[in-house]
């Protein structure tokens, strides 16, 4: 056995190498945990800000005020379950990092408050236009959350009642 | 036809039921003694239980805890009242016990202030271990204001409305977190006042009426607690008839004649007719301060106050200037953009 054996032996060493090199990219890949959600981009979130508007927003339309009129836009955004999901986030540890996640049932409370908002809005003016919530009222009449189907749906059929 | 003959009395029964035979008293013990027996040992051990570890129950008993020297057992007792307010309306409606309770918190709130300031004074003379010591002291009175401010935003009358919107405007703490905490807890309270004064309205008329005469005497002028008397009254005015109010405007102008007399060193003559010299109606309606105090904080660089009170004006509803106050609030609120300073108050702050 002369150059072919040292050839074998060559051969088995760079085999050997590019094994080891995939069995620690792949331990590499297990070993790391992956974020269950990306973090929220800030370009994504409300402007900030969000929190006092959506207070204020809330209090006029329980209020049965007209000049929710003008923040009309605050409403809908408080409508958007997926906008909310944005909004609400918390940190939770995953094996050795901690990664943000949507805090679900915060996110979904501001929902079915302003939800509730918009009937109590209907019920103190029964004349104010609210057609500008129907598109979100129908995507949350969809929603994988069946509180917050219901309570669309509840809302829906209060806006529907012609007025006196 | 045939018919079944009855069968003979003293007869064995049919096969497969039991015997009849008269209850005697063992049975009568068996079935009812001894399970009475049983509820009333297993009553007994619960009601013990409860007055062992039970807190106060009575609204004296409650007041004598919150007075009590011991700090454990009175922050736990407004811990506990805050809660029992919520769902006893006839306490929470009762004016002395709204009104002692709003004596409490200013006796405790001007002691907080007072102990601050002589803390700050003193403390550089002092031991890391005293320093440690007489802070944590301080912030046990502090967090024992905090659950008091919440027994006042539970009570069915405003009595308490003067010291929640001067602790809401000032804070009352020369410590920016303390002062900060203080504000936010007495705008909550404000907003929780402004669901809670509903509750007087679901009150029988008896009961009602049964509070309103409880205030009368309480409004003698010149005391702080007088002016809070008659601030209740003025809310709760609209619930007597016409002759019961027109009774208690005399009443009242009457009493503040009298200690107009009594202030001046001299006795009220005997022939002076009363109410000759005209007041202005005392019981007049009259704003409760409320929405001015929420229309102020909405101005403040602290975020989360402006979010508080956005929520706050939720509840509060007055004459056509206080609400259109509160509407141009709202609306300015409704574009804020997150502006100012957000202080972080953490458990155990």
């Amino acid at each position: 056995m002369g150059q072919g054996g040292w050839l074998a032996r060559i051969g088995l060493l760079i085999g050997g190498l590019v094994a080891a090199i995939v069995v620690l990219v792949l331990l590499g890949w297990i070993w790391s945990p992956k974020p269950i959600d990306s973090p929220a981009d800030s370009a994504s979130r409300s402007a900030p800000g969000w929190e006092v508007r959506y207070n204020a927003t809330i209090a006029l339309a329980r209020r049965g005020s007209e000049n929710i009129a003008e923040r009309m836009d605050v409403l809908q955004e408080m409508l958007d379950e997926e906008q909310q999901m944005q909004n609400f986030r918390i940190r939770q540890k995953r094996g050795d990092r901690e990664v943000e996640v949507a805090n679900e049932t915060a996110a979904r409370t501001t929902v079915i408050n302003a939800l509730k908002a918009v009937i109590e809005l209907r019920r103190k003016q029964p004349d104010l236009d609210l057609s500008r919530l129907d598109e979100a009222l129908q995507k949350l009449a969809r929603s994988p959350n069946v509180v917050v189907r219901t309570e669309a749906e509840r809302t829906r059929l209060a806006l529907a009642k012609q007025p006196g | 036809m045939e018919t079944e003959s009855p069968l003979p009395p003293n007869s064995p029964p049919e096969k497969g039921l039991p015997p009849v035979v008269p209850v005697s008293a063992r049975h009568l013990i068996q079935l009812f003694v001894v399970p009475a027996f049983i509820v009333a040992v297993a009553v007994l051990i619960l009601l013990t239980f409860s007055w062992l570890v039970g807190g106060p129950r009575t609204p004296q008993q409650f007041l004598d805890s919150l007075e009590s020297t011991n700090p454990d057992i009175r922050w736990r007792a407004a811990n506990d009242l805050a809660q029992v307010l919520k769902r006893d309306d006839q306490l929470a409606a009762d004016p002395r016990f709204g009104l002692q309770l709003a004596e409490i918190l200013r006796k405790t709130l001007d002691e907080c202030e007072r102990e601050e300031k002589d803390l700050a004074d003193r403390e550089p003379g002092l031991s890391k271990g005293d320093r440690e010591k007489e802070r944590k002291a301080l912030k046990a009175k502090q967090t024992y204001t905090l659950f008091l401010t919440a027994c006042l935003g539970n009570l069915a009358l405003p009595t308490g409305v003067p010291l929640l919107t001067e602790m809401a405007e000032k804070g009352r703490s020369k410590d920016p977190q303390t002062r900060a905490l203080f504000r936010r807890r007495a705008v909550w309270a404000l907003a929780s006042l402004g669901d809670s004064l509903g509750r007087f309205d679901r009150l029988t008329p008896f009961r009602q009426r049964e509070a309103i005469h409880l205030l009368l005497p309480e409004t003698a002028p010149g005391q702080p607690r007088g002016e809070w008397a008659r601030l209740s009254l003025r809310h709760v005015f609209d619930k007597l008839s016409a002759e019961e109010q027109s009774q208690l405007i005399e009443q009242l102008e009457d009493d503040i004649i009298q200690d107009a007399w009594r202030k001046a060193g001299r006795d009220r003559p005997r022939s002076e007719p009363p109410a000759q010299t005209r007041v202005a109606n005392p019981v007049v309606r009259q704003s409760l301060g409320v929405i001015a105090t929420l229309a102020r904080c909405a101005e403040d660089e602290d975020v989360f106050l402006r979010e508080m009170t956005g929520f706050a004006l939720t509840f509060w509803q007055g004459q056509a200037a206080e609400n259109a106050l509160a509407e141009k609030t709202l609306l300015r609120l409704a574009r804020d953009d997150g502006h100012g300073t957000r202080i972080e108050i953490k458990e155990g702050d």
